[in-house]
């Protein structure tokens, strides 16, 4: 672990779960290894912090989930994205994106002396 | 334990994720023991895990959900907010409460009294007809007369009479005097009511000398006497010793609150035309104007005084709206001045809310700075502030709704009773929507002042600038509602000042007569069973009786006691220099009187003699000049320059009247209005001017109102059916007479010292508050050495610029406002230099004194503290 570990930007790890959830269903487990595997290790995110984010998300109808045996033949629940969750999804990138591009502009703007 | 589905699927889940986490440490070949502690080192606390878990669940419902949370803990916010800071959340409260409910309450009380539809169909089209004497007084009708006006007049439809009278009602019980009154047929049917039960008189029964020995009952009566049977048709009861039969049954005491009998009047169309003693209603006909009433009035008051000139000369006749009749124009006035003051009352109480919530605001403007720095949205914090105004108005109108149905009854129990109406006033939803709308209304736009400040300000300037953000805008309307509340409090309290001045005058008017000490009782004794003598005699056997008793002093009788509606009136002259026309004699105020009158009244004699035995005459030998008592004011009107008129003749005018001789004067006595100088008065004997119901008055020695048994047992010692009517301390009388300003000079009273608090109140806050935030200025002045008298000059100035505008503008508001006042004052200008000079005066010294406190804090304050940031 050389590289720096980052803080997660509040509010974006509701956003990273939707990303995580586009391609496949996964669990808990799985979501948290794939975004260790994508960030190479450099977030700093109790795992157990997905949880309240997923049981929210379900709630406000972005999730689905249903239990599932893994590969190890362990139960476990796996949560795939619905509709509103890949409008959401989207929502949120665009969000995003024009804020952080917002802050780039200002970051490398010339400033005279 | 049994766990909660939702409970079980996190526990599985947390479990499965820790279980996967530490077999993939094993593999990377930690031991289990590192694997297990590592595995919950990278997923936290599972129990803390849960509970956000469950909680986010929960907490991520619908959107109503979310509101019906974010509500719950406003609420409670608001609730402790309020109870940690009762100061001014109470203030608030206390304030509103008293707003609200005193606005309500004399809203309520001026309703009932002056305001409420009258209880007749179409009032506005009823009115009441009076004839006028050639001097322009108003007087009631003559039974003669009043049956040629039904007859002539063109312009109203109806024209109905009434006549007072309260019959003895015997043979039920024991035998009591009830309030009735006499109508004619076509009463119910000008007024637009109809009976209840059975029927109302016809034409026939009100015929003089036709079958008139029929009765209506009031509802009120019938209720509570005769239990609402309607078995009480037909049933006979005895009125003065003579047995008439209920016929019908009224829904009258709206109208005639008290009054619980009827009768036929069956006018008399011979009798002499002088007395003028009914009160006669009318209604418009269709299109027909109040000027053209008058017009039609006036050509059959014309055509009265040609074929009457001995006595209807000159006389003419005026028709008024019957409101004015029933509520009196001083009432209606009193009313009105009372409901304007009210209203500025309830402004002001806003306008010190406005000013405490403003004040509470620029504190809150910092946590709400922070608060939305941390992320609350804008809209959650607006919820917030108008969950807690909403806190606050609630809790207000709820309690002073309740306060105001309290006061109500208070006032009810201990305000004037001569108006009856006023046990029908309650405190009606129109009246407590319009106080407790305002009351709502000023909290919810006050108290959301810092959310339209926030919205304004940039976010994080409230931070950098602590309480400071929203001082100019809110400093200026602070400053402004001082000035309000200061114009508003010198209004009421001028109002209040001059009320007071006034029923102090009053309360020190020389009446002429002392009530204390006195009872009145009425006794009846009606004209078809006792000749003049009778009267005599039985009133003569009364009087010996209560003589004989402990404690009575003198015992006389009047044909009308201090301060009854019955008024009557005669025209009198100098036999010597008596006029060729009536409109040129003297109009003055007449008794009968009998016994002891004088000495029993307290009225002193100052030249000659009051009636004696001597004075008893036979009916067939009457003298030729029969003797009379007048009064010093007669006496000085006829007999001016300090001639003497006793044994003057005096030329009466009246059937039968003739000259009389003037045997005595006596003081003048004012017993008909308080608030007026005395009518001149002029006394005959009773023997010589019989009444159906004269008042007998009992001096005693001891406390009246300890003598009323006494004396009700001995007056039905003598005839069982002749009770003691109404046995009644004068002195109850003559304050009932003041009831009205009384509880007009109380409520303004009560009303201006609360004025007074909130006012003192809002700029003791505003000079308070104006300290401590110039805390960094002052302490640097003190500290650059500025004179401690600078100082505290600097910040009192402030405060008495406010103030002295206030008082400027309550002095101008207050020259319009005691216009209205004028006419109700008694021998005290509106423009009362006195308390024009008071009041301001002693709201000034109120405003330096409550200003004070904070300006010696700020000089006393130690300048390295102040210099401190906070």
């Amino acid at each position: 672990m050389t590289e720096e570990r980052v803080d997660l930007v509040p509010g974006t790890l509701d956003m990273m779960i939707l990303k995580a959830l586009s391609a496949e269903s996964l669990h808990g487990f799985g979501i948290a290894r794939w975004l260790e595997a994508v960030t190479g290790d450099r977030l700093t995110v109790e795992e157990g912090a997905l949880y309240p984010a997923l049981h929210r998300m379900e709630k406000r109808g972005w999730l689905a989930s249903e239990w599932h045996r893994t590969e190890h033949g362990r139960r476990a629940r796996y949560y795939r994205l619905t509709d509103a969750g890949s409008e959401e999804l989207e929502a949120r990138r665009a969000r995003w994106e024009s804020s952080v591009s917002a802050v780039q502009e200002v970051l490398e703007a010339e400033i005279r002396p | 334990m049994k766990l909660d589905p939702v409970d079980a699927r996190i526990r599985d889940e947390i479990d499965h994720h820790i279980a996967e986490l530490e077999q993939r440490l094993v593999a990377e070949g930690l031991g289990p023991d590192e694997a297990r502690a590592e595995a919950l080192r990278r997923f936290g606390n599972p129990d803390e895990v849960g509970t956000a878990t469950r909680r986010a669940r929960a907490g991520a419902g619908s959107r109503l959900r979310a509101f019906g949370r974010a509500l719950r803990q406003d609420l409670a916010f608001a609730v402790r907010q309020l109870l940690r800071q009762p100061g001014t959340g109470g203030l608030v409260i206390v304030t509103l409460v008293v707003g609200v409910a005193a606005t309500s309450v004399v809203y309520s009380v001026v309703h009932a009294v002056v305001l409420a539809p009258l209880p007749f169909e179409d009032p506005d089209r009823l009115v009441q007809v009076n004839q006028t004497s050639p001097q322009g007084r108003l007087y009631g009708m003559s039974e003669p007369n009043y049956v040629d006006f039904r007859n002539r007049l063109e312009t109203l439809s109806e024209l109905a009479a009434i006549g007072y009278g309260n019959p003895v009602l015997s043979g039920e019980g024991d035998a009591e005097a009830v309030e009735g009154m006499r109508i004619t047929h076509n009463l119910l049917e000008t007024l637009g009511m109809t009976p209840v039960l059975g029927r109302g008189f016809t034409a026939g029964e009100d015929r003089y000398g036709g079958a008139n020995a029929v009765a209506l009952l009031s509802e009120g009566i019938w209720l509570r006497r005769f239990g609402g049977d309607e078995a009480v048709l037909g049933r006979t009861l005895l009125l003065d010793g003579e047995a008439h039969q209920i016929v019908g049954v009224i829904a009258s005491d709206r109208a005639w609150p008290g009054v619980q009998i009827f009768t036929p009047l069956a006018p008399n169309p011979d009798v002499y035309r002088d007395d003028q003693r009914l009160q006669a209603v009318g209604r418009l006909r269709p299109g027909v104007t109040l000027a053209q009433v008058d017009q039609d009035l006036g050509a059959v008051a014309a055509e009265l005084s040609a074929e009457y000139p001995e006595s209807n000369d000159r006389w003419g006749a005026s028709a008024r709206p019957v409101r004015e009749w029933l509520v009196g124009p001083s009432l209606t006035r009193l009313g009105w001045f009372l409901l304007g003051v009210v209203g500025l009352f309830l402004l002001m109480a806003c306008a010190s809310v406005s000013n405490l919530l403003l004040a509470r605001a620029t504190v809150r403007m910092e946590e709400m700075s922070i608060r939305a720095a941390l992320g609350a949205g804008r809209r959650r914090l607006a919820g917030q502030l108008v969950t807690e105004a909403g806190v606050l108005a609630l809790t207000s109108c709820v309690l002073g709704v309740l306060l105001a149905h309290l006061a109500l009854r208070v006032v009810q129990a201990a305000g004037p009773a001569d108006v009856a109406r006023l046990s029908e006033a309650t405190v009606g939803a129109p009246v407590l929507a319009v106080t407790t709308g305002a009351a709502a209304l000023t909290v919810l736009l006050a108290g959301l002042a810092p959310g339209g400040l926030l919205l304004r300000t940039r976010l994080f300037a409230g931070l950098r600038a602590g309480r400071g953000v929203a001082s100019p805008v809110s400093r200026r309307v602070r400053g402004g509602l001082v000035v309000f509340q200061f114009a508003l409090a010198v209004t009421v309290l001028l109002s209040a000042g001059l009320l007071i001045r006034s029923f102090e005058r009053l309360q020190a008017v020389e009446l002429g007569f002392r009530p204390s000490g006195v009872v009145r009782f009425g006794i009846r004794l009606p004209d078809g069973q006792f000749s003049p003598t009778e009267r005599e005699d039985y009133l003569r056997q009364l009087y010996a009786e209560l003589e004989a008793r402990p404690g009575v002093v003198s015992v006389g009788a009047t044909s009308a006691s201090p301060y009854t509606r019955f008024r009557p009136s005669n025209f009198v002259a100098r036999s010597d220099r008596e006029p060729a026309l009536q409109q040129d004699f003297l109009p003055v105020s007449w008794r009968a009187v009998s016994g002891d009158y004088f000495a029993a009244a307290g009225i002193a004699v100052q030249a000659g003699r009051v009636f004696g035995p001597e004075d008893r005459f036979e009916p067939d030998a009457l003298p030729e000049n029969p003797p009379v008592v007048i009064d010093e004011t007669l006496a000085e009107t006829l007999w001016p320059g300090g001639e003497s008129p006793v044994g003057e003749l005096l030329t009466w005018f009246l059937p039968g009247g003739g000259q009389h001789v003037v045997i005595g004067v006596v003081d003048a006595a004012r017993d008909e209005n308080m608030d007026m100088e005395p009518r001149p008065r002029i006394y005959r004997p009773f023997a010589l001017a019989g009444w159906d119901q004269p008042s007998v008055i009992v001096r005693v020695a001891g406390d009246p109102g300890q003598a009323i048994p006494m004396i009700r047992s001995t007056v039905r010692a003598i005839d069982p059916d002749m009770p003691a009517i109404a046995p009644t301390p004068m002195l109850d009388d003559v304050r009932e007479s003041v009831a009205w300003p009384r509880f007009s000079m109380q409520v303004l009273s009560v009303f201006g010292a609360i004025a007074l608090g909130l006012a003192v109140l809002g700029i003791y806050g505003i000079t308070a508050f104006s300290v401590a935030r110039r805390k960094q200025e002052i302490g640097l002045r003190v500290a650059l050495g500025a004179a401690p008298s600078g100082v505290h000059w600097l910040v009192l100035r402030d405060a008495m610029v406010l103030a002295a505008l206030g008082i400027g503008l309550g002095l101008v508001l207050s020259f319009i406002v005691t216009r209205f006042l004028g006419a109700l004052l008694y021998e005290v200008s509106a423009r009362d230099p006195l308390t024009f000079l008071i009041v301001p005066a002693a709201l000034g010294a109120a405003a330096l004194a409550s200003a004070w406190l904070p300006a010696r804090r700020a000089v006393s304050m130690d300048p390295r503290e102040a210099l401190v940031p906070e």
